[in-house]
């Protein structure tokens, strides 16, 4: 019977309106995929993009200027004791919720303890110890140990969550009402169209950092082709992601176009309990291929670089500013790597060992076939047997580290603050690297996560970035480019770390409130 | 009318019903199972894609399994079948943690797109393959049932989503005069007349794909019958006594085969569903199609398995339905 009366109700609301009075000329955003879910922290779809859009509506304590540096945000100023284990943070009196009510230390306490019980996963809050509101707007934090990125890292991820509408929430993965949007962001959520994909938002005229630039935001779907077109119209400002290739087409009609690269690279993992488990035996496959090859066969129009092979990509506030190995393509250097590790060529050269052909298994996600076969391609000319794979996402996942593959072509963000790097190198999921090696890499992260000063943090970073570079947990294959198209009413960049959790995007909110 | 059809008492035919609805609420319930267990054979976990994002935090153990149990996925296959089994008898289909949305409510939201589109079909293919059929089958071997006859045989061997995506291709991308996807603009009117103009003009392609895909075979059906039909007596006869065309089409040839589209559609309609979900794929329509096809990639098992038991009810509903109108109108004679 519900399912009667809402399929009746959606019938009424499809022929009802939705859309802006046109006379307020929004600054219109299209996005490619569409639905990112409704734009409050528990409820919006698990990627990049949606915990951006939420970010509009909720503030953090700690925001960003335009250049990615650290401005004060919910918080004014903040302070670090000397033994790094208590930050007090002075929130801004003049924040109020989207409901008028005032944002205090309470609710920001409230937000620790509350996602303590009820985790999100865009913020990791297991290093603090406890939050206590000292006054209305004095917040106390205390950790458990030293955490060079917890202003650049957790304090900026974090959406500050308003305690008088929360508080009553046991299961905030259930509050998708228009509520639970309630945020003290530059911007208010006024219409959200699911089956449209389309979100309508409006000035916060309250707003403590003063009047946001535009009085409303709309982000709707369309493809590549259609915005190109709507945009050439007059009626979509912004095309969030152009495909790069397609960079030309929007400038010869007269639009501005930037592009960056996005440090969310392609890169081959290894199976480090398999063959590939010594550093030689991985060297030896990053001279055989010739990386320089797979980006001039795959990229012609500009849509990748080459990658940098010491983790970060350039750019990087965090990467020391000096070339990483390049690995170039040394096929004779390879084979006595190989040859060094048992490996013999047989009779129609291929590689053997113990007398038995050597069968590489390469798996790859689906987004990332026409690397994996020029890689294919490279290592059978090489003399390797490929048995390449093409799978999805889902079932990619489900193969474990140690599994059934040599071999695993994937993308994986290298952006943001360091202190996720540990996950991504060490970590089990199915496109991080899953690499132990004696344990150094390791260390040296850990070092750089316990830094007291940003320049302790940046040299061990930078031992990082040597040490990966020679173990090459992965080997970087390409970064691939990003572009956003506008018109001139707006100016756009890409921050050089990605946004907020390294998102690599040109509409971080930056863009959109006064600096 | 008709010779043939066997009468059939009231009681009979009450009974005969109460079996089928036997029999179909049996089928549902081995939906039920079999659509619990088939996406957990699928290799991958739901909360590993819902967190597969670069961006998330690696959690603790016991904020996953606080996760994973807020999810339904707590427990063994058993203890999370039994659960799902006591919901879903209380009527309740679940919640989508993907999309953090009662099942119901998603399936609510994109079942009127599916229905415009099969709704809007179904008189297309179903008129339009009665009168081509008709004309062809009354007048066998004749050069309009020869020239169609072999076109519909090419149209019948095209896959639905190859329709689509040459349709798509052809109007909407070379010759851009139909939107290529989607059910409204992205900014649609907020006056009534423009916006329905704007849903009809949205609809007429998928519309079109869907209605291609049935039509071949109610155009046979349609053809096969006339072909008997004309040359039956009192046909002859009619045609004889010069009977308005228009008559000849309604009441001699049409009355006729009606009880046989309708006997047709009930086991024309899962196929019709099938398609459906694949033209609403190509065609990004916001109807349950799409919602099927996210949760398997997502690995929703909730959404995927209230989408697919909503589905195989509403259409072992309407085959009961359909079975039932059938039999009463064979059982007029």
């Amino acid at each position: 019977m519900q399912i009667l009366r809402t399929v009746l109700l959606v019938l009424a609301t499809m022929l009802a309106s939705p859309a802006l009075a046109q006379d307020d000329k929004p600054l219109v955003i299209t996005d490619t995929r569409g639905d990112r879910g409704m734009l409050a922290p528990y409820v919006h779809a698990r990627n990049g993009i949606a915990y951006l859009y939420t970010s509009y509506i909720f503030d953090s304590l700690i925001a960003q200027n335009s250049k990615g540096e650290l401005v004060p945000g919910l918080a004014e100023s903040w302070t670090l004791s000397e033994d790094g284990l208590t930050a007090d943070l002075e929130l801004n009196p003049k924040a109020r919720w989207h409901d008028g009510q005032p944002v205090t230390a309470q609710d920001a306490a409230f937000t620790f303890s509350y996602m303590a019980q009820n985790p999100y996963p865009f913020a990791s809050i297991g290093n603090i110890e406890q939050a206590e509101a000292i006054s209305d707007h004095h917040l106390r934090l205390t950790l458990k140990k030293r955490d060079a990125g917890l202003f650049s890292g957790l304090l900026l991820a974090l959406p500050v969550l308003p305690r008088h509408i929360y508080s009553s929430q046991t299961d905030p993965g259930h509050f998708a009402s228009p509520a639970a949007a309630t945020g003290s962001g530059p911007y208010q959520l006024v219409e959200y169209d699911k089956a449209q994909g389309r979100y309508a938002l409006k000035a916060n005229p309250d707003y403590y950092r003063g009047q946001p630039v535009f009085d409303a935001v709309m982000i709707v779907t369309m493809s590549a082709d259609a915005a190109l077109q709507a945009l050439n119209n007059g009626e979509v400002d912004v095309i969030s992601y152009l495909p790069p290739e397609r960079a030309g087409d929007a400038e010869a009609a007269g639009q501005q176009v930037v592009a960056a690269r996005s440090g969310h690279v392609v890169k081959i993992g290894f199976n480090h309990e398999g063959m590939f488990a010594d550093t030689d035996m991985r060297q030896a496959l990053a001279y055989a291929l010739d990386r320089q090859a797979i980006l001039d066969i795959t990229s012609t129009r500009g849509e990748a670089a080459l990658a940098d092979t010491g983790y970060f990509q350039s750019g990087s506030p965090w990467r020391e500013n000096v070339a990483d190995p390049a690995y170039a393509h040394d096929p004779g250097h390879a084979a006595d790597l190989l040859e060094k590790q048992g490996l013999t060529r047989g009779a129609s050269e291929k590689w053997q060992r113990d007398g038995a052909p050597v069968t590489l298994r390469l798996l790859a996600d689906g987004a990332q076939a026409r690397v994996a076969q020029v890689v294919t391609d490279q290592l059978e000319a090489f003399g390797f047997t490929v048995d390449l794979r093409l799978m999805e996402q889902a079932a990619l996942q489900a193969v474990p580290a140690g599994g059934d593959y040599d071999l695993l072509i994937s993308s994986a963000s290298t952006t943001g603050d360091p202190s996720d790097i540990a996950s991504r190198v060490t970590g089990q999921s199915w496109n991080a690297d899953r690499y132990h090696g004696d344990g150094k890499l390791d260390e040296i992260l850990q070092k750089a996560g316990q830094s007291a000063t940003p320049d302790e943090r940046l040299t061990h970073l930078h031992e990082f970035q040597r040490l990966y570079a020679r173990e090459l947990p992965s080997l970087m294959l390409l970064d691939p480019v990003m572009a956003t198209a506008h018109n001139d009413r707006v100016d756009l960049s890409f921050m050089p770390d990605g946004a907020l959790i390294g998102i690599p995007t040109a509409i971080d909110k930056s863009a959109f409130v006064t600096e | 009318m008709t010779a043939g059809a066997i009468p059939i008492s009231g009681r009979a035919w009450a009974a005969a019903l109460l079996w089928g609805l036997t029999a179909r609420f049996a089928v549902l319930m081995l939906v039920v199972l079999v659509i619990f267990i088939l996406p957990r054979l699928l290799p991958g976990d739901p909360l590993g894609v819902m967190l597969s994002s670069d961006y998330t935090q690696n959690l603790s153990e016991a904020g996953l399994a606080e996760l994973r149990a807020r999810m339904g996925l707590a427990g063994g296959w058993a203890e999370q079948f039994g659960a799902w089994l006591s919901d879903l008898l209380r009527g309740d289909l679940g919640y989508s943690a993907t999309h953090a949305r009662p099942v119901a409510t998603l399936i609510a939201e994109s079942l009127p797109w599916t229905l415009l589109l099969i709704l809007g079909a179904m008189p297309v293919y179903l008129v339009l393959a009665a009168l081509a059929g008709i004309g062809a089958g009354r007048a066998a071997g004749g050069g309009f049932d020869r020239g169609l006859t072999g076109f519909v045989t090419v149209l019948a061997s095209i896959p639905p989503f190859v329709t689509a995506i040459l349709l798509m291709l052809g109007l909407a991308i070379l010759w851009p005069v139909f939107p290529a996807g989607g059910a409204l603009p992205m900014l649609p009117s907020d006056q009534l007349m423009i916006r329905t103009g704007q849903i009809a003009r949205h609809v007429i392609l998928p519309v079109t794909a869907l209605a291609l895909h049935e039509f071949a075979r109610f155009y046979y059906l349609a053809r096969g019958e006339a072909v008997v039909l004309a040359h039956r007596p009192f046909v002859m006869n009619a045609v004889a006594r010069g009977l308005p065309p228009r008559r000849l089409l309604t009441e001699y040839y049409g009355r006729n085969i009606l009880p046989i589209f309708i006997a047709r559609l009930s086991d024309s309609v899962s196929g019709l569903v099938s398609a459906v979900v694949i033209i609403e794929i190509v065609f990004s329509y916001p109807g349950i199609g799409g919602l099927i096809y996210g949760a398997i990639l997502d690995r929703d098992y909730t959404l995927l398995q209230g989408t697919t038991i909503a589905v195989a009810a509403g259409l072992l509903a309407l085959n009961w339905l359909i079975d039932a109108a059938g039999t009463a109108l064979a059982g007029r004679g």
